[in-house]
């Protein structure tokens, strides 16, 4: 409500915790989830372009692309699809104990939730991408191609004969796709902090389940977005 | 209200509201089966040789599932309202740029259209294709 | 206090409560607000702002375009001042205006809400849009861009010199605040009507802002990840669009038409429903064929995202491609054309009344039309090549956006004018304005259809090779001053109606919906008791409406109501 010396009584009643644009609580509720899934549709057409600029580009540079992609690591890569995908179970289970009502169980779920949350982006910045930065394959004018050291010989002889324009594309979507997802994990780990906190704090809530599942909704979307990632860009066959 | 209540939804006693919640165990069998999809995608790739249009479509084809089962079950999709259906299957619009903007260019051509190919078109282009150095005709840049 | 006489469909109340405008008199009570109609207001004094600021540059287009050599600025100055004019007339105009401020005012009201599904999301969205505007008008004060407001590149991403970062960045906010309003309408569409209220009896307006929501939440993020891919490309040094990488600048392209022509869609669907409430009420008819202009929305909404590569006909697009985009673009013109026809077979027979609203209204009509039809010749390819970047287009778009859009907004303003301050405007002013506007307008615009057949180059500053262009754009240039003498008028007219205008009641036009069936102003819940929905949208009786005299009526015809001077 607008804040001001006066505040007038609306004359109808509703119950109480449900806002007052809405008539009861199943209509905040079902609106709330409504948004949320409106607003995952803006996501995904925010993520398609990138999908669609790596199709373009794989399309055009088939060979380069697969020559430049075994730079990447497989393993790193599973393990933080691995870790994705638990989280994404556990998420569900921090929905699953909100609904219950079981504060405990919720928490930890959720506080589970984020630290694979972490773990994520920890594996990302402190393994893979500095490795990267250490062998100047960032784009930009620090881009050395083709790499000199730090890889074996066999791949090594497969990247000579890359052209360095098509490695800076891959790996400009590289970072670019990675990059903006790894911003997404980001905002859903302190989105479910946030939500822990509350908890913590004991924020009244009239359906708390609602917070979580609108959270849970966006941390299993940003998994889907990775589900399509680890393939294309890691296990990219020839 | 002028919607539907969702039918489908199992009341749980002792709630406000109706809402399905499903059991943990429907969701440690799609993690499980999750995993398993992921070790058959990683295996795919390493182990399988096929052409690449197949090894393609098989990594995606094991990608969509994933998807589908997270979208299905994790995000709940199978038991609400069919608004929200429609919202996780009408969110793929972007198919539609993806599908068309390619066709573009799998189509584009490196070539003159015909009609600037010296005698291949109507007469009206002959003899009007510049030749390199020399200056175009003065007539085509206006009335004086 | 007021013992108005209005039509029949005022409704008694005991004592006048406080409205929307007087409950709660801070500042915080307007910057924190939750109340949609005071966001919606707070919207209407950004976007008069920044309509200003547009104006302004367009203003020094038309001075400059006077002579044939361009003494006034240089061209770099020049390609500063049209991507300015652009860019504010697009992202921080165009695309806001009916929605963020007519729309957010209306559609919960109209379908019997008390307020929107997510009021803070609401002011957020107006923030989140005030900050893309200061970082805007920063970028304007720190140089300005020079791309065009289209940002092409590789010009943008590798070699301009100007602030294209910052301006990107603002036009990437005012989208994000463009989404959460779509958010915020197609959730309050779906889940908040009132009882009784099915689909089919919606006002039009609302179904037109319900099709404009879905365009804005699936085009916008397009939009806003091409611009974050260029500001990665300058700033981050990712290259997508690079033909050193061997990346392909048509795909930015691509990209950026894909939200663009969609664009123009939420430009003119919200206009459109706009419209249809005027014709409706200012003829006394229900709409004819209330169906066919619901889904004719829809569908412009559908088909308008098959089009965008008629921007790219002359790119380096692939041919075949060209094709496909020209004949869907001449299918998008179908159901604008069933919309004006549902239009014209409204207004006939019907009881009407030619006040500002309709005056607005009919000029949109015939305005709208000429620059649809025009649309025609840029859709199909072998016209379009030789059209395309010369005033044709210029004098395209400007109908529609502006004979179209804008006056539409106009008419929208002036006809919920008393029920969102409570005032009456002087009638007469505003139909003066009204003619002033349109017949401004023309003399601008139509004009440049000649000149960019004839071949003027649009983007050009100088035109001294053929100083024969020189008449037309002249008379542009007049036109373009009457038309600023048209839109400051309202201005003044309608801010002195905010102390001195007649009060007007529940309902002055006699219209049909459920917005005038509560105060004018309204109170801050909009309605004291929920309504209930029984009739039909639009159910007004044309025979009974001919001896019916609304306070507008008693106001044009000069008679006095019985009330107090202020």
């Amino acid at each position: 409500m607008a804040a001001g010396a006066t505040q007038v009584e609306h004359g109808h009643e509703h119950p109480e915790g449900v806002f007052h644009q809405f008539e009861n609580i199943d209509q905040q509720n079902e609106s709330y989830i409504v948004g949320m899934w409106t607003f995952l549709v803006t996501e995904v057409m925010f993520f398609g372009p990138l999908f669609l600029a790596y199709i373009l580009y794989r399309w055009q540079f088939q060979e380069y692309f697969w020559r430049t992609h075994k730079l990447l690591n497989i393993w790193l890569g599973g393990a933080n699809t691995l870790i994705l995908l638990f989280s994404s179970f556990t998420m569900a289970m921090g929905v699953h104990f909100a609904m219950k009502k079981d504060s405990r169980r919720q928490i930890a779920f959720l506080g589970i939730t984020a630290l694979c949350g972490v773990a994520f982006l920890v594996i990302k910045l402190a393994f893979e991408w500095p490795s990267k930065f250490a062998h100047h394959l960032y784009p930009g004018p620090n881009f050395a191609w083709p790499p000199h050291d730090g890889y074996d010989q066999a791949t090594l002889a497969l990247l000579r004969d890359v052209p360095s324009g098509a490695a800076e594309m891959f790996f400009s979507l590289y970072f670019g796709i990675t990059g903006l997802h790894g911003i997404h994990v980001l905002v859903g780990v302190l989105c479910i902090g946030t939500i822990i906190v509350m908890k913590f704090l004991k924020f009244p809530q009239v359906e708390p389940y609602i917070p979580t599942e609108m959270v849970g909704l966006y941390w299993h979307f940003v998994d889907l977005v990775w589900i399509f990632l680890y393939p294309l860009f890691y296990l990219m066959p020839r | 209200m002028t919607h539907d209540s969702p039918e489908d939804h199992a009341a749980i006693p002792g709630q406000e509201s109706t809402h399905h919640v499903t059991p943990i165990s429907t969701y440690f069998s799609v993690f499980v089966l999750l995993f398993i999809l992921m070790i058959a995608t990683i295996a795919a790739a390493e182990y399988l040789h096929l052409p690449t249009i197949l090894m393609n479509v098989i990594a995606m084809a094991i990608a969509v599932a994933k998807a589908t089962f997270v979208v299905a079950v994790f995000m709940g999709v199978r038991w609400t309202t069919q608004l929200a259906k429609v919202y996780a299957i009408g969110g793929f619009v972007w198919a539609t740029l993806l599908t068309i903007a390619f066709c573009d260019y799998i189509t584009r051509k490196d070539e003159l259209a015909p009609a600037w190919i010296e005698g291949k078109a109507s007469p009206v282009t002959d003899g009007i294709m510049p030749e390199v150095g020399k200056e175009l005709p003065r007539q085509y840049f206006g009335a004086h | 206090m007021s013992a108005t006489v209005v039509g029949k469909a005022e409704v008694e109340r005991p004592e006048p409560g406080p409205n929307y405008l007087t409950n709660g008199q801070t500042i915080a009570s307007w910057l924190l607000t939750k109340d949609h109609k005071r966001i919606a207001m707070l919207y209407l004094i950004s976007i008069s702002v920044f309509f200003a600021i547009g104006g302004f540059a367009a203003s020094l287009i038309r001075a400059e375009l006077i002579s044939p050599r361009g003494v006034m600025l240089e061209s770099e100055t020049y390609n500063r001042v049209f991507s300015l004019h652009g860019i504010v007339m697009v992202f921080f105009f165009l695309v806001p205006s009916i929605p963020a401020t007519l729309g957010n005012f209306l559609v919960p009201m109209m379908v019997g809400a008390r307020d929107l599904a997510f009021p803070r999301l609401n002011l957020l969205s107006w923030y989140i849009y005030v900050a893309g505007g200061i970082l805007m008008i920063l970028a304007m004060c720190m140089g300005g861009v020079d791309t065009g407001w289209t940002f092409y590149t590789p010009y943008s991403s590798l070699y301009s010199n100007s602030q294209v970062t910052l301006a990107v960045f603002a036009a990437f906010l005012a989208g994000f605040s463009s989404i959460f309003t779509g958010v915020n309408f197609i959730v309050t569409i779906h889940r908040m009507r009132a009882p009784g209220m099915t689909w089919f009896r919606l006002p039009l307006f609302v179904w037109a802002h319900y099709a404009t929501s879905v365009i804005i939440i699936l085009g916008t993020p397009v939009v806003a990840i091409t611009l974050l891919m260029l500001f990665g490309e300058r700033v981050l040094k990712l290259g997508f669009f690079s033909p050193e990488l061997g990346g392909d600048p048509v795909l930015f392209q691509h990209l950026f038409w894909f939200y663009s022509h969609p664009a123009v869609y939420i430009m003119i669907l919200p206009g459109m429903g706009v419209i249809s409430e005027l014709i409706t009420c200012f003829s006394r008819r229900r709409i004819f064929g209330y169906e066919f202009v619901a889904f004719s929305t829809l569908a412009i909404a559908g088909l308008g995202f098959l089009v965008w590569g008629h921007h790219l006909f002359v790119s380096g697009q692939s041919m075949y491609q060209g094709m496909v985009f020209s004949i869907i673009t001449f299918l998008v013109g179908v159901p604008s054309a069933i919309k004006v026809f549902n239009w014209a077979t409204t207004i006939y027979k019907g009881s009407v009344r030619l006040q500002t609203p309709m005056l607005y209204a009919l000029g949109f009509i015939g305005l709208f039309l000429i620059g649809g039809l025009t649309g025609l010749y840029l859709a199909s390819m072998a016209t379009d090549i030789m059209l395309t970047d010369t005033y044709f287009v210029v004098a395209h778009f400007h109908f529609v956006m502006v004979g179209g859009a804008v006056m539409a907004m106009m008419g929208g303003l002036h006809f919920w004018w008393p029920k969102i301050t409570g005032r009456m405007y002087p009638d007469n002013w505003g139909k003066l304005s009204a003619a002033i506007i349109f017949i401004g307008f023309n003399l601008t615009f139509l004009p440049q259809f000649v000149v960019g057949y004839l071949g003027m180059p649009r983007r050009y500053h100088y035109y001294f090779l053929w100083p024969e262009f020189q008449p037309y754009h002249l008379l542009s240039t007049a036109g373009a001053t009457v038309l600023a003498v048209g839109y400051l008028l309202p201005v003044c007219y309608l801010m002195w109606s905010l102390k001195y205008g007649k009060k007007a009641g529940d309902n002055p036009w006699g219209a049909k919906g459920l917005e005038w069936q509560t105060s004018s102003p309204p109170p801050t819940e909009n309605f004291p008791v929920v309504p209930v929905v029984t009739e039909e949208a639009y159910n007004y009786d044309p025979e009974l409406a001919e001896k019916e005299e609304t306070l507008a009526d008693k106001l044009e015809h000069g008679l006095e109501a019985k009330e107090d001077e202020k």
